[in-house]
C-alpha cells in the first residue's frame, strides 16, 4: 500500500470508530464505505499482482537475436526490443490458441498502468526510442477477427510520435508505460556500448499500480542475456601512414629490411670475405675494380607487433567508456587490424597486479578475432581492491538491490530482529537498512547465517560483499565502489610489472618486432628509472620500441590544449589536468626518447599513427622517417 | 524506481484545453462547496476560499483531505444516535463523496494546476500553443465504460457498508440505554462464527500469501526467520571471533619485538664471535623473518 493508500485508510478506521462509538450513521456509513472500497481495490490489485503478472511471457531481442549469449562491439549503435505477451498455446493445425480465462476480456491482460523498464547496465548507454507506427492501437487484427472462437488482438505498439500526444512526460526510450489493457506490448529502443568487456542485461522491471494509486507492486523479472563486448577499432585506411611504400611486392606478410639478409633485392656490395658464396660475387664489378666484390642482398622478414597492454586499477577507475583502459584497447585493437590487414602478425602482454598472460602473435582475421576476444575479457573489470565501509557504498548497493530484487527488501519477507540498541532513532534506521542489504546479500551470495550476522558487526567484511554485489552488477569504478588513493598509485609496481613483461617479451621476440606498451605511465615518470633496462635491451636487440600513455582527458597534452575554451568548471579542471598531464609527459618524452623509444600522450588517433609509423620504419628497416639506415 | 506513474499532461499549452481543465475543476468544486456547506450560513467567499484552499492542499497531496472534511462536517453535523441507515438521501450522499474522492485520486488535472504557477497558467489561456496535430485515438465508449465501472463499485461498496453496518448493534440500541441480555443474544451468538470465519480467513490468506511467494522470497524468509530467533546468540558468536581477532593482531607487535630482541642478542653474539674469529671482517647480515 501506497502512502496515498494509507492516507486514505486511515481516517476511514478513525471516522468508523468514532461514528459507530457516537452512533452517527452517515460517518459510520461513509468510513465503512471508504474502507471496503480500498479492500476491493485491494482484492483487485492483488488478482492482478498475483495472476496476471507471472502469466506474462517476456521476451528480448538484441539486434534480432533473442539468445542468452552474443556479442556486440564497443561504440556501436544496438536495437533491443521488449515483447511482453500473455501465454497462449497451439493447436495441432499450426493456430495459436488463448487459453479461456483470457477469452473473457478482463480477466487476464496485460495492464493497465504496468510501466515495464528495461534494465541496462552502466556500460549500456540509452539513446531513443524507435519508431514504428504512426497511430497508436492496432485495435484490430482482420485475420485473427475472421475467427470467431479467437479475440481481438489488442496490440500496443506506440510510435515515437503518439507517445509525444499521449504521454509526453519523460520517460526513458528503455521505459514504457501500459495505460489500456492489452494483450500485447512491443517496444524498441537504440543503445550504445560504451566500451569493451562484457555486458549482461540483468532482466525488466515491471511496476505495477491500481488506477487511485493505493497500490503498488514491483518486480524484477529476470531475463539475463551475456553479451561479450570487442573493442572499437580504427579501420587501416583511415589511419595509415603516407610513408612510402617499396616498389617491388614482395609476399604477403613479408617486408624488405634493409638490412642483410637472404633476399632477392639487392642491398649493397662489399669486399669478398672468404667463406662468401661463390655465386653472390658479383664478377663484372669485381673486374672492373680488381678486386672480388659480393653482393649484399636485403633481408626480407616478417614484421611483428607485440602489444603490452597495461591493465591495473589507475587505467580501470573511472566511468565506461573513460577508462584509460578503453583507450589503450581502442589503440590496440586499432593498431592490430592495421598489421593484420597487411600480413604482420600480432601477439600481447596482457598484465596487471594479478600477473602477466601472454598471446603469441598470430595473423589473419583467426588471429585478430582471438586478440579481440583476449581484450575483451581484459577490460572486465575483476573484483575491486578491498575498501572501507562507507555509507555512498551502502546507499548505491541500496538501490541497486531495490531495483534487481525489490521483492526482497519486502519487510515481511527480509524480518529484521527486535534490538533494543541501537536506540536512536537515526542509529536504528541505519541498523534496519544495512540488516535489509545483508540479507539481500546473504540471498544473493548463499551465505550462512553466521556470516549474514557477520556482516552487521564487521564492517569490512560487509564492504567485501557490497563490492562484490555492485561489480558483478556492472557498476564501473568509481566512487562509491572504490575510493582512496593508497593503493591505485603503485608506480614502482607497475614499472615492474612492466620491465618484467617486456624482458619476457623480449626473450620470446625473433628479429624485427616492434614493441607497442600502452601503459599509464604519465604519472610513474619518477619511477621510470626501473623500466629503462628493458627498453634499452630491447632497443639494443634492433627491435622498436614505441610508448603509448593515454591521458585522462583522452587529448594530447600540448600547450594549446591546456588553455580551458570557457570559465566554467568543467573547463578549468579539464585544462588543470591537461596542464598536469603535459608536465608530466615532458619528463617522460625526455627520458624515453632519449633512448630512442617513441613516445605519445594521448588514446587518439595521433597514438595509432605513431605506431603505424613506427611499424612502416621496422618494415623498411631504417632508423628514422627520414630514412637513416642502421 | 519512481512511485508515481507520470502525470498525462498531453492537452498543456492549449488555451481550449487549460479552460475545460479550469470549468472541470470549477464543477468539482461546486459541488464539494454544496455538499459541504449545505444548510450553513457562511458568506460565499468564505466558502469558496475554502473550497479552493482544501482543492489546493488535494492537488498538493491527495484526495484524502477532502474525506477528512466531510468527516469533521459529517462528526459536528450529525446528530448523535442518528436514524437508520437506508436512508436513501444518505447512501447518494455518500456515494457521491466517494465518486469525488475516486475522481480527484484518478484524474491528474488538478495535481498539474497546482505544480504551474499562476503566470504560466495565464500564458496557457492567453497562447495558442501547440495543438497536438495527431490525436490519439480514443474510443467514445472508451471514456464511458470507466466511469460506469467505477459507479457501479461504488455503489456496491455502499450497499456493502449498509449491510455490515446493519448488522452492528449500533448506533440505535446501545445508544438509547443499556441492551438487555435477550436483545444483545443475537449479537452475542454470531461472536463465535465470526471469530471462527475471521481465523479461516487469516490462516487461509496465509497459506495463500506462502504459496505465492517465490523461491528467493521463501528462501530470504526462512533464512531471516532463524536469524531474528538466533540474533543474540550469533551476535554474540561473531563479536567473540571479532574480538579474538583483534587480540590476535594485537598480541603480534609483541612477539615481533621479542624477535627484535632475540634478533639483536643473537647479533651481538655474531658480533663477537666475529670479532674473535674473523678479525676486520663484516658482519653478517641477518634478517627478521615475520611469523
Amino acid at each position: 500500500m501506497t502512502p496515498r493508500g494509507r492516507w486514505m485508510a486511515l481516517p476511514g478506521l478513525v471516522g468508523l470508530f468514532l461514528g459507530v462509538l457516537r452512533g452517527q450513521a452517515e460517518l459510520s456509513l461513509l468510513s465503512m464505505a471508504v474502507l471496503i472500497w480500498l479492500a476491493v481495490e485491494w482484492a483487485m490489485f492483488s488478482w492482478r499482482v498475483w495472476v496476471e503478472l507471472p502469466q506474462l511471457q517476456i521476451e528480448r531481442t538484441v539486434n534480432g537475436r533473442a539468445e542468452p549469449t552474443g556479442l556486440l562491439w564497443a561504440g556501436r549503435v544496438v536495437t533491443i526490443t521488449v515483447r511482453v505477451t500473455l501465454p497462449s498455446r497451439r493447436r495441432s493445425d499450426g493456430t495459436t490458441v488463448v487459453p479461456s480465462l483470457r477469452r473473457r476480456d478482463g480477466l487476464l491482460s496485460i495492464g493497465p498502468l504496468v510501466l515495464f523498464r528495461d534494465v541496462v547496465p552502466e556500460n549500456i548507454e540509452v539513446l531513443e526510442r524507435v519508431t514504428r507506427l504512426k497511430n497508436v492501437p492496432l485495435l484490430r487484427s482482420p485475420r485473427r477477427s475472421s475467427e470467431d472462437h479467437q479475440p481481438v488482438a489488442n496490440e500496443h505498439c506506440f510510435s515515437e510520435d503518439s507517445e509525444a500526444v499521449a504521454h509526453p512526460e519523460p520517460l526513458a526510450a528503455n521505459e514504457f508505460l501500459v495505460r489500456e489493457r492489452s494483450t500485447t506490448v512491443t517496444f524498441t529502443y537504440t543503445a550504445r556500448v560504451r566500451s569493451a568487456g562484457q555486458v549482461v542485461l540483468p532482466g525488466l522491471r515491471l511496476t505495477l499500480k491500481d488506477a487511485q494509486g493505493f497500490f503498488l507492486a514491483e518486480r524484477f523479472v529476470a531475463l539475463p542475456q551475456t553479451f561479450r563486448v570487442l573493442p572499437a577499432y580504427a579501420e587501416a585506411g583511415d589511419v595509415h601512414p603516407l610513408v612510402k611504400r617499396t616498389n617491388s611486392l614482395p609476399q604477403h606478410g613479408i617486408h624488405r629490411l634493409q638490412r642483410s639478409g637472404l633476399g632477392s633485392e639487392l642491398l649493397e656490395l662489399r669486399e669478398y670475405v672468404p667463406g662468401d658464396p661463390p655465386k653472390a660475387i658479383a664478377w663484372k664489378v669485381s673486374a672492373r675494380r680488381d678486386k672480388l666484390m659480393t653482393r649484399q642482398y636485403e633481408s626480407e622478414v616478417p614484421v611483428r607487433v607485440q602489444l603490452f597492454l597495461d591493465g591495473s586499477i589507475s587505467t580501470r577507475l573511472g566511468g565506461f567508456g573513460s577508462r584509460l583502459l578503453d583507450q589503450m584497447t581502442y589503440v590496440a585493437a586499432s593498431v592490430a587490424r592495421a598489421s593484420i590487414s597487411v600480413g604482420d602478425p600480432v601477439g600481447a602482454m596482457l598484465f596487471d597486479e594479478r600477473g602477466a598472460k601472454r598471446l603469441p602473435p598470430q595473423g589473419g582475421e583467426r588471429g585478430f578475432y582471438r586478440l579481440l576476444d583476449a581484450l575483451a575479457d581484459f577490460s572486465i573489470n575483476p573484483a575491486p581492491p578491498a575498501q572501507s565501509l562507507t555509507p555512498p557504498m551502502i546507499a548505491a548497493a541500496m538501490s541497486l538491490a531495490g531495483e534487481r530484487y525489490p521483492e526482497l527488501l519486502d519487510g515481511r519477507v527480509n524480518q529484521v530482529p527486535f534490538t533494543i540498541f541501537p536506540i536512536l532513532p537515526w542509529n536504528r534506521r541505519r541498523f534496519r537498512e544495512r540488516f535489509l542489504l545483508s540479507g539481500v546479500l546473504a540471498e544473493v551470495f548463499q551465505l550462512t547465517a553466521l556470516e549474514q550476522v557477520r556482516m552487521m558487526h564487521e564492517p569490512s567484511f560487509m564492504a567485501g560483499q557490497v563490492q562484490r554485489f555492485l561489480t558483478q552488477a556492472g557498476v564501473a569504478w568509481m566512487e562509491p565502489l572504490v575510493a582512496g588513493h593508497e593503493w591505485w598509485n603503485a608506480d614502482h609496481l607497475r614499472t615492474a610489472t612492466l620491465a618484467e613483461a617486456l624482458v619476457k617479451g623480449v626473450t620470446h621476440a625473433r628479429d624485427n618486432e616492434v614493441f607497442v606498451i600502452l601503459a599509464d605511465l604519465l604519472d610513474s615518470a619518477a619511477e621510470i628509472s626501473g623500466l629503462l633496462p628493458a627498453v634499452k635491451m630491447a632497443l639494443g636487440r634492433h627491435h622498436r620500441v614505441a610508448f603509448v600513455c593515454p591521458s585522462p582527458t583522452f587529448r594530447r597534452p600540448t600547450i594549446s590544449s591546456t588553455e580551458p575554451a570557457t570559465d566554467t568548471v568543467d573547463d578549468l579542471v579539464a585544462a588543470a589536468e591537461q596542464l598536469k598531464a603535459r608536465d608530466l609527459a615532458t619528463g617522460l618524452q625526455r627520458e624515453l626518447r632519449r633512448l630512442g623509444a617513441a613516445v605519445t600522450c594521448s588514446g587518439e588517433k595521433a597514438a595509432i599513427h605513431m605506431v603505424l609509423s613506427e611499424m612502416e620504419i621496422a618494415r623498411t628497416g631504417r632508423m628514422s622517417p627520414t630514412g637513416v639506415r642502421r | 524506481m519512481r512511485s508515481d506513474l507520470p502525470p498525462n499532461d498531453g492537452a498543456r499549452g492549449t488555451a481550449i484545453q487549460t479552460l475545460s481543465s479550469l470549468l472541470q475543476l470549477t464543477v468539482v468544486g461546486v459541488l464539494i462547496g454544496v455538499l459541504l456547506f449545505q444548510g450553513t450560513e457562511l458568506f460565499l467567499a468564505v466558502q469558496a476560499l475554502f473550497v479552493i484552499l482544501l482543492l489546493l492542499l488535494i492537488g498538493r497531496t491527495s484526495a484524502a483531505p477532502l474525506l477528512v472534511a466531510f468527516q469533521l462536517v459529517l462528526f459536528f453535523r450529525e446528530t448523535k444516535s442518528s436514524s437508520t441507515l437506508l436512508d436513501a438521501g444518505s447512501s447518494l450522499f455518500v456515494l457521491i463523496v466517494l465518486g469525488l474522492l475516486m475522481f480527484l485520486s484518478r484524474d491528474e488535472t488538478l495535481k498539474r494546476f497546482t505544480r504551474r504557477s499562476v503566470m504560466e497558467l495565464g500564458r496557457s489561456l492567453f497562447t495558442r500553443g501547440n495543438v497536438p496535430t495527431v490525436q490519439p485515438v480514443v474510443a467514445p465508449s472508451s471514456l464511458l465504460v470507466p466511469v460506469v465501472q467505477g459507479a457501479m463499485l461504488l455503489t456496491l461498496c455502499v450497499l456493502a457498508a449498509q449491510i455490515v453496518l446493519m448488522q452492528l448493534p449500533l448506533p440505535g440500541e446501545v445508544q438509547r440505554g443499556q441492551p438487555s441480555f435477550d436483545e444483545m443474544r443475537q449479537t452475542l451468538a454470531s461472536a463465535p462464527t465470526l471469530l471462527t470465519a475471521l481465523l479461516a480467513s487469516v490462516l487461509v490468506m496465509s497459506w495463500l500469501s506462502w504459496c505465492r511467494l517465490t523461491r528467493g522470497q521463501a528462501s530470504l524468509y526462512a533464512r531471516s526467520t532463524l536469524v531474528s530467533l538466533l540474533y543474540s546468540d550469533l551476535s554474540l558468536i561473531v563479536r567473540h571471533r571479532i574480538h579474538f581477532r583483534r587480540r590476535e593482531r594485537l598480541s603480534r607487535p609483541a612477539n615481533i619485538a621479542l624477535e627484535i630482541e632475540r634478533a639483536i642478542a643473537s647479533k651481538d653474539e655474531g658480533q663477537n664471535d666475529g670479532a674473535q674469529n674473523d678479525q676486520g671482517g663484516k658482519h653478517r647480515s641477518f634478517r627478521l623473518s615475520r611469523k
